[in-house]
């Protein structure tokens, strides 16, 4: 019964400032499960989850990496043939704000994708339910997505499940657009229900809040 | 709208054969998502999932196999929380153990929750699934038959035990929908054999009529694959898949299998080593390593034990030092002793330091660290608004230290007196070490020692000792887990050169999936208990240089056959390898580990040089090898 199903892989690397929520993040949107005591993540792992877009079944291969930066340089080799890269920060910690660029510099050294320029980027500003300790503005970030390229921004809670399956839905979306369009000189390979154009433009308008 | 459906399907199938498939297929895929009802195919109660290696924690639970909309997957999910299972089973000596629903924490590292249960349940699509560990007791009265599922993607999930034995049914359910096939190499491994794969290596087989192509693809897979591959697959298209049809070409699998057979046979045999000279590659000689010898662990030093080895000023005999060593490197130390001993072992104490001098010593380090922790302390709060490299260490520190540990007793709950300690102690080794400042993985390591020490100064300075000898893994180049990443392929390409060629075929020759081994220890991997124990073993230097790396070697050893039959991929490696983590025995890989010691130990003359120099054999002497 499984015979046309045909399956998709996406690959998404998480990274940002350590404590930023990264594990978490990952936690809440495959295991539905928040626990503010995971460990310091120490080398790589990734969780898998199903997602179904349309009428397609893709499977998400998120990757957590350590977040400090000296670890980066030894696990590239993962980060290759990423799909989309989700950049995180902590609402709370200004620190973890600045550190964006260089995230993203890193992300496009290492990675190298074929079009660095057109590359989907996700930013997502983590704990907002501590509201009142907010130290860096939707706005503030916002404009910094408009200064790359228009990357999509959400704000959201591990803690409390908020807005982080919408943002990862988007995600997916998103790199399903990409990878069809990379793919569609190859009808072969192509999924024969997504339309390509009307994905990508649905994606855009739902896909960033701000 | 079904009946039109299907009348339209009806019509195209006329036209064209393939567009109804995938019609039809989306169709029932999509109307029986919510029309056809999930059909429960096999239902097995008192299955339980064990949480960890150590102590016996058995969570009982259902396993069945359900037919959806989706495909078929393998389910298993913990009976309701609260629940009194009750559950008896027959234990040793025909004594009855009950499982309860609600664990009780043996170890520290257990957190028994309703997170953790609810976590544990599982769906998996049996299409996903590669392979799975079935490990029957040896004997019948002991022990319980046990399952563990890998799939594809490298993930394994908690092994599942057979309270009822039921397994039979649920094997035969399983191939139903699956091929299922013993290793050959591992009888305890379960493979779903991959049509596709055995295709693919009958079109290769069937091409290679005169075994030439084969031969070259085996001795080098990359470049005939680059141009080849090609071939391959329209000859595939063209005359194998049709082939395949025949039943005569059963033979050809047996053919390509035992041809597989073979040139891993020559591989053991293979020895590929770095040429001293050049650092090109070259076969330089067939190394056959003497077979492993039996290792038994010994019980833990005892403080009687310990004092024997001591004179009366409380100075360790030069003599029987590497003695002790020995004992310790054998068993461990007995929980009581490790206070005392861990300074020595630590370099806090020094072996030939009488107490009286070591009083002094201690006396002048107390000064030093509270001079140490109150430059840190004074910094203010607007002093650290302009001091960007401090503040940034003492928020990295604060939240690591509020993740390490936090589900062992003594660092357990919000108020834990114990983090601060923790917290003071590594933000003064920021000022002590203030070049290097804090990294992650440091909190891993000064948690087991200020449990063990219980005491803020002592924990700091054992912690000062260890981080003396680690500190390069910490650097911001990195460059010593490089090399010791380097060493441990090295080391593996001559101790199992199947599985080092296996990675370097596979991208995963640079063994980066070890970085959590390597860079904390094992911390991650063993439950604080064990991880003491680890430490302690490897901390006496014995019997070699780098034995943390013939750790590594050890495991993956022993996941030889697992990484290799379930074809296994770079990613695949790394979350296989990750999720060991819990499900090691200590004692095991502490005796593998020194079997392959001994066994490269009595080949050292014939091993290269730079081996030698890994675990300091020198060329002269033959004293190196054991004690």
């Amino acid at each position: 019964m499984s015979s046309v199903r045909r399956k998709a892989l996406l690959k998404v690397i998480i990274l940002g400032d350590s404590g930023v929520g990264k594990t978490s993040l990952m936690n809440v949107y495959v295991n539905k499960k928040f626990s503010n005591q995971y460990k310091a993540t120490i080398g790589a792992d990734f969780l898998t989850k199903e997602v179904h877009i349309d009428d397609r079944t893709v499977t998400l291969q998120i990757w957590d990496t350590a977040g400090q930066e000296r670890f980066q340089s030894l696990g590239v080799a993962f980060y290759r043939g990423a799909d989309c890269c989700v950049l995180a920060f902590d609402v709370t910690n200004p620190i973890s704000f600045k550190s964006l660029d260089s995230w993203r510099d890193e992300f496009l050294i290492q990675a190298s994708p074929r079009d660095p320029e057109h590359f989907p980027f996700v930013l997502l500003g983590n704990k907002v339910d501590l509201e009142q300790n907010r130290a860096v503005s939707a706005k503030r970030a916002q404009s910094w997505c408009q200064t790359k390229n228009n990357i999509p921004y959400y704000e959201v809670s591990a803690k409390e499940a908020l807005n982080v399956e919408a943002a990862f839905q988007a995600i997916a979306r998103d790199a399903l657009a990409r990878e069809s369009q990379d793919t569609s000189d190859f009808s072969d390979f192509a999924p024969p229900s997504v339309r390509l154009t009307s994905n990508a433009q649905s994606s855009g308008s739902s896909g960033c809040s701000c | 709208m079904l009946p039109y459906a299907a009348y339209k399907v009806y019509q195209k199938r006329k036209e064209n054969q393939r567009e109804m498939e995938e019609a039809l297929g989306s169709l029932t895929s999509n109307l029986s998502r919510s029309i056809i009802p999930d059909q429960v195919v096999m239902k097995i109660q008192r299955v339980s999932a064990k949480l960890s290696e150590e102590g016996d924690d058995y969570i009982p639970g259902t396993l069945s196999i359900v037919e959806k909309a989706q495909g078929v997957f393998i389910e298993w999910s913990p009976y309701e929380e609260g629940m009194d299972s009750g559950w008896v089973i027959p234990g040793e000596n025909g004594q009855e153990e009950s499982i309860r629903a609600s664990p009780p924490s043996l170890s520290p590292n257990n957190t028994h929750s309703g997170d953790v249960y609810s976590k544990l349940r599982f769906s998996l699509d049996v299409n996903d699934l590669s392979s799975f560990k079935n490990v029957e007791p040896r004997r019948k009265d002991k022990g319980m038959h046990y399952i563990r599922l890998i799939c594809k993607d490298g993930t394994s999930y908690v092994p599942l035990y057979f309270q009822n034995g039921e397994t039979t049914s649920f094997f035969t359910v399983l191939q139903r929908y699956i091929t299922l096939r013993r290793s050959a190499k591992d009888p305890t491994l379960v493979v779903v054999a991959d049509t596709k794969a055995e295709a693919l290596a009958q079109s290769v087989s069937a091409l290679d009529q005169n075994g030439d192509i084969l031969s070259r693809l085996m001795k080098n897979p990359y470049s005939t694959a680059m141009t080849g591959f090609s071939k391959i697959t329209s000859f595939m298209q063209d005359q194998v898949i049709p082939a395949l049809l025949d039943s005569d070409e059963v033979s050809q699998e047996e053919k390509i299998r035992a041809m597989r057979e073979l040139r891993l046979k020559d591989e053991d045999h293979q020895l590929r080593v770095h040429s001293d000279a050049g650092g090109e590659f070259e076969v330089v000689t067939q190394l056959e390593l003497p077979p492993r010898p039996d290792i038994f662990r010994e019980s833990p030093v005892t403080k009687t034990l310990w004092d024997s080895f001591k004179l009366p000023d409380g100075t360790f005999d030069q003599q029987k030092l590497h003695h002790l060593k020995m004992n310790v490197f054998r068993g461990g130390l007995s929980e009581d002793l490790r206070k005392e001993a861990w300074k020595y072992l630590l370099d806090y104490k020094d072996w030939f330091e009488s107490t009286a001098t070591f009083e002094k010593k201690k006396a002048i380090l107390t000064e030093e660290y509270n001079r140490m922790k109150s430059q840190w302390q004074s910094i203010t709060t607007d002093q650290e608004s302009r001091f960007f490299k401090y503040s940034k260490r003492k928020g990295l520190v604060e939240k690591d230290v509020a993740r390490t540990d936090r589900t062992v007793p003594y660092f357990r709950g919000d108020e834990n007196p114990n983090l601060k300690v923790l917290q003071d102690m590594l933000m003064t080794y920021v000022m002590y070490n203030f070049d290097l400042g804090y990294v992650q993985g440091m909190s891993d390591f000064a948690a087991p020692i200020l449990y063990v020490m219980n005491d803020e100064i002592d924990a700091f300075w054992c912690f000062v000792g260890l981080m003396q000898r680690i500190q390069p893994n910490f650097e911001k180049d990195q460059a010593n887990i490089k090399l010791q990443m380097n060493q441990l392929k090295d080391l593996l390409v001559i101790v199992n050169p199947k599985l080092a060629n296996y990675l370097e075929a596979h991208q995963s020759d640079d063994m980066y999936f070890c970085f959590r081994w390597v860079l904390v220890w094992f911390k991650r991997e063993f439950s604080f208990s064990d991880t003491c124990k680890l430490w302690e073993v490897i901390w006496t230097g014995q019997p070699c240089p780098n034995f943390l790396l013939l750790l590594c070697v050890a495991i993956l050893d022993s996941q030889t056959t697992i990484i290799i039959d379930n074809k296994f991929g770079l990613t695949e490696i790394l979350k296989h390898v990750n999720d060991l983590s819990g499900h090691l025995n200590l004692d095991e890989v502490l005796t593998s580990a020194e079997a392959i010691f001994h066994q490269l130990s009595a080949s050292q003359d014939k091993l290269p040089l730079h081996i030698r120099e890994y675990l300091n054999f020198s060329r002269d002497e033959n004293a190196a090898s054991t004690p």
